[in-house]
């Protein structure tokens, strides 16, 4: 993979990590949604896309696939925070969803050094060099609900606010990373694994494609796109990788489990309060 | 095995060897499996961490609960303290802090919290007190103290903040880890409170300095006694706040002074204000309980005047809906009425004045007013409130169907609300359809097990099954203290005299009658004891009793039970003017009693059905009817 990219305005390279052209000072796209765009990475998850189809179609379930595929290209960008986090950002629309480095360089929060951290770190250099500060993770979900170690409510992102600056990866990006030795060189990326947010649908599909048999139907495809387990190594999910600020005004809806208690359901319903002065709608599921 | 435990997440850890698992406050019978790296989310924003060493698993989940509820009372507090906040929010918030101060340690660590630092400015202390009402007498009390508890709060937070930091030794933490010793020790709450007085003050720097927590800390001794003195100092010349009293003394005494020179009067603080509100209303409840209707209405004129003057008209419509919930615990309903006239009238786009307003209609039997009042409270954005007021006022009008259509409509947009449940379930039982009443009812009890009302109202509806045992296990059998008690204990009476127990049920109504608080309430354990004299064919004083009963909440009830006496004592005149007013008007239960009572004492026609079917009747048209006043 080539060090650098034509500037669109000046023509001259500019780095693939520089999100603006060193030499004319314009900004460039999204990095992230550039890596997904690069044609070599295109022509990958097709590869691996038709591989898929062609499989499906030796069982019979090429139908059921592209259903799955069509609802998979609807899914939404879902993240997970607690109620507290979600009141935060919900006071004001001048209050930003900060990313782990960003809250440690303000001084908010300390680096707690554990195994997870680092591998966490390792991870982010591989796949957004220069970049990492700046990705926002999510999980695509078709039933509003995130990744629930994270928090308890599950936070939908408007497309129209994201679609432009998101790429997805086929997993947690830690364990794809580990997984394909990724970090160990320059360039051992695999290729084929990331899509851009409008091609989310074809990289579900060639992931998830054994899974989906003749007679999987919509019922499942929630389950399938998604598998919550008890710690986050377990979940099973396609990971979205957001560039850039997020507000309230980013988000679309927020789904929450209902509770036991009488006094979590109001204070539930003082959070769909705050949210409602950004139009943005709580949905108790 | 250990646990760490934060109330404020809902969660416990649990600590075995290696094994790392969590237990949910929602689902304490699931463990789950965790990791290291999962923690810090679990936890998020977990500044209530508690550790456990050598705890058992029912340990956990019960401390864990325990944590919980101290979180979720700050948290109800909170929002009742949130002028940000709906007033509807902000009264469900008390009302469910309500059911948390049942619990006294609750109360004291809710108020270790609350007594650490002054309010901020932007609470609204006056907005969370006019959320109480007569059915919160704990929240009530709560916010009360918090507000009389201010100055001295402030008082021992600045004296507090004044300390020099070399007080607390060399390291630069040593200060803040001091402060989190003698704020979870309550140490700043037990201060305010005793710093009126210097003697308590001198208890309490005896305590702080026997408490372990304490004395294990830097230059504890001269951080208490720096901390003390001042307050000490101010004690002897007495910081407390002007009494109620002779605040508002000096403000009758002021205002013609100001009207006259037409100055604008000097802006109060809002804690004063307030009290002089509070002081106001007190006195008015207090003469509305001696039936001095005069001098409430007197004193109720200088509040309307004073809110006028200082306050906001949504302040002014609050205190008169406040009053006019009083005025219906206390069965004045003319006085309900006219109170929520008032309020409407001070703000007319005020939704929960305007569902007050259709309530106090409703009570009085003004049903079409009532249906427009709920409709404006609708259009205001009193959300299930005025929707379920809606459906209230067509069961009332015995349009069961559409009632039942109305309470589906709010519980499938609000499938939490427990009032559309309830009153779905209500409707059931009014259309004889017992055993999906008795499974509704089921179904709030398991998702609201603190649900008394439904608790009770499942129990009429096994009473008038025959399912005596069953309905009489949930039931208070003495000591009632809440309202909802005593109408429970009220169908503990009428399930003993369905069992043909009369002089156990007497006992219990007799009981009622004398001691039950609630005046609305006790008018039905007065037309209870009616029932048992009818029982008992003392008829005439059965007639005596039920002359005296005036509600108009079960109105119908009691024309029957008059229609029974009337019939045995041959009045045969008064008798016909009973049925007919009872038959020009709707009736929450079936028609086979009346018609019975009709053959008998106006047709003369002879009976279809023995006494016991009548007494059995008599008393189901009350345990199917509405058990709420």
């Amino acid at each position: 993979m080539p060090t650098s990219r034509q500037c669109q305005f000046c023509n001259n390279p500019r780095p693939r990590a520089a999100s603006v052209c060193p030499h004319c000072g314009r900004p460039g796209l999204y990095p992230n949604v550039e890596e997904a765009e690069d044609r070599d990475e295109r022509a990958a998850l097709t590869r691996r896309y038709e591989a898929a189809l062609v499989g499906s179609t030796t069982r019979g379930a090429d139908g059921a696939l592209k259903d799955f595929e069509a609802a998979a290209a609807n899914s939404s960008a879902v993240l997970a925070r607690s109620p507290g986090e979600l009141l935060r950002l919900a006071s004001s629309d001048l209050e930003l969803y900060a990313t782990f480095y960003q809250l440690i360089e303000g001084g908010v929060r300390l680096s707690s050094g554990d195994e997870w951290d680092f591998r966490r770190q390792v991870a982010d250099l591989t796949l957004f060099p220069g970049y990492f500060k700046q990705i926002r993770f999510a999980a695509l979900s078709l039933d509003g609900f995130g990744l629930r170690t994270f928090g308890s409510c599950s936070i939908t992102l408007r497309a129209d606010m994201i679609a432009h600056r998101t790429s997805v990866l086929e997993e947690n990006s830690v364990l794809f990373v580990e997984r394909h030795g990724a970090a160990s060189k320059k360039g051992a990326v695999p290729q084929g694994y990331r899509a851009t947010w409008n091609d989310r649908g074809r990289l579900c599909a060639a992931k998830l494609h054994k899974a989906v048999d003749s007679d999987t139907g919509p019922d499942k495809y929630s389950s399938l796109l998604m598998r919550q387990g008890a710690t986050s190594e377990e979940h099973e999910f396609v990971e979205a990788h957001i560039f850039g600020p997020m507000t309230i005004r980013t988000i679309e809806q927020v789904t929450v489990s209902k509770r036991r208690k009488r006094a979590d359901n109001i204070s539930i319903k003082r959070i769909e309060e705050e949210l409602k002065k950004f139009g943005v709608t709580l949905r108790v599921a | 095995m250990n646990a760490v435990i934060s109330g404020r997440a809902g969660l416990a850890l649990l600590i075995e060897g290696e094994s790392l698992m969590s237990l949910n406050v929602d689902d304490p019978e699931t463990l789950v499996p965790r990791s290291r790296q999962d923690l810090r989310f679990l936890l998020a924003e977990a500044d209530d961490l508690i550790a456990l060493d050598n705890v058992d698993r029912t340990q956990i989940a019960r401390r864990l609960e325990f944590e919980h509820n101290v979180a979720c009372a700050l948290d109800m507090a909170l929002i009742a303290l949130d002028p940000g906040a709906s007033m509807e929010l902000r009264a469900e918030a008390v009302s469910a802090l309500e059911e948390l101060l049942l619990d006294p340690h609750v109360v004291e660590r809710l108020e270790v919290t609350l007594y650490a630092k002054p309010l901020p400015d932007s609470s609204d202390l006056t907005g969370a007190q006019f959320c109480t009402e007569a059915t919160t007498p704990l929240a009530q009390s709560l916010f009360e103290r918090l507000g009389r508890n201010q100055p001295a709060i402030r008082l021992v937070r600045e004296t507090w903040d004044a300390m020099p930091f070399r007080v607390f030794g060399d390291e630069e933490k040593a200060k803040a880890v001091f402060h989190d010793a003698a704020y979870r020790e309550g140490l700043f709450r037990a201060l305010a409170l005793s710093c009126g007085d210097q003697a308590e003050i001198s208890e309490f720097r005896f305590n702080a300095l026997n408490n372990k927590s304490i004395s294990g800390l830097h230059n504890y001794r001269d951080v208490l006694q720096r901390w003390t003195a001042p307050i000490r100092e101010k004690a002897a010349t007495k910081i407390r706040t002007p009494s109620v009293a002779r605040e508002a003394a000096e403000e009758r005494e002021e205002r013609p002074r100001d009207k006259k020179s037409r100055k604008p009067r000097r802006r109060e603080p809002g804690e004063v204000l307030l009290q002089k509100v509070m002081g106001q209303k007190k006195v008015i409840v207090e003469a509305m309980k001696e039936r001095d209707l005069s001098r409430a209405r007197e004193v109720l004129e200088e509040l309307v005047d004073f809110h006028r003057d200082t306050g906001r008209p949504e302040h002014l419509a609050m205190t008169l809906c406040d009053l006019a919930m009083e005025a219906k615990t206390l069965g004045i309903r003319a006085l309900q009425l006219e109170l929520t006239e008032r309020s409407v009238e001070a703000k007319p786009d005020d939704a929960w004045s305007w569902a007050q307003h259709g309530d106090a209609l409703l009570n009085n039997g003004r049903m079409d007013e009532a249906m427009f009042a709920y409709e404006q409270a609708d259009a205001f954005g009193a959300g299930p409130v005025a929707k379920n007021g809606r459906a209230e006022v067509l069961k009332a009008q015995g349009r069961l169907s559409e009632a039942e259509a109305a309470f589906d409509a709010v519980i499938a947009a609000h499938p939490e609300n427990v009032f559309a449940k309830s009153g779905r379930a209500e409707v059931l039982k009014a259309e004889g359809k017992l055993s999906a009443a008795l499974a509704a009812y089921e179904s709030i009890v398991v998702a609201h097990p603190e649900d008394q009302v439904a608790r009770n109202a499942r129990s009429c509806i096994l009473a008038a099954l025959g399912r005596y045992s069953e309905a009489l296990t949930h039931l208070p059998s003495d000591n009632p203290a809440t309202e909802p008690n005593w109408i429970g204990y009220r169908i503990r009476g009428m399930t003993l005299l369905r069992m043909g127990d009369i002089d156990a049920a007497s006992q219990v109504f007799e009981l009622g009658k004398e001691f039950c608080p609630w005046a609305l309430v006790r008018e039905r354990f007065d037309a209870s004891v009616a029932l048992t004299r009818l029982r008992r064919r003392q008829f005439r004083a059965a007639r005596e009793v039920l002359d005296r009963v005036n509600s108009s909440g079960f109105k119908a009830q009691v024309q029957v039970l008059t229609l029974h006496a009337l019939g045995e004592l041959e009045e045969h005149e008064r008798a016909i003017d009973v049925y007919t007013d009872l038959n020009a008007n709707p009736r929450p239960f079936p028609d086979d009693l009346p018609d019975e009572l009709f053959r008998r004492y106006i047709a003369r026609e002879g009976s279809l059905h023995d006494d016991d079917w009548v007494g059995q009747k008599e008393v189901d048209m009350f345990l199917l009817g509405s058990i709420q006043p």
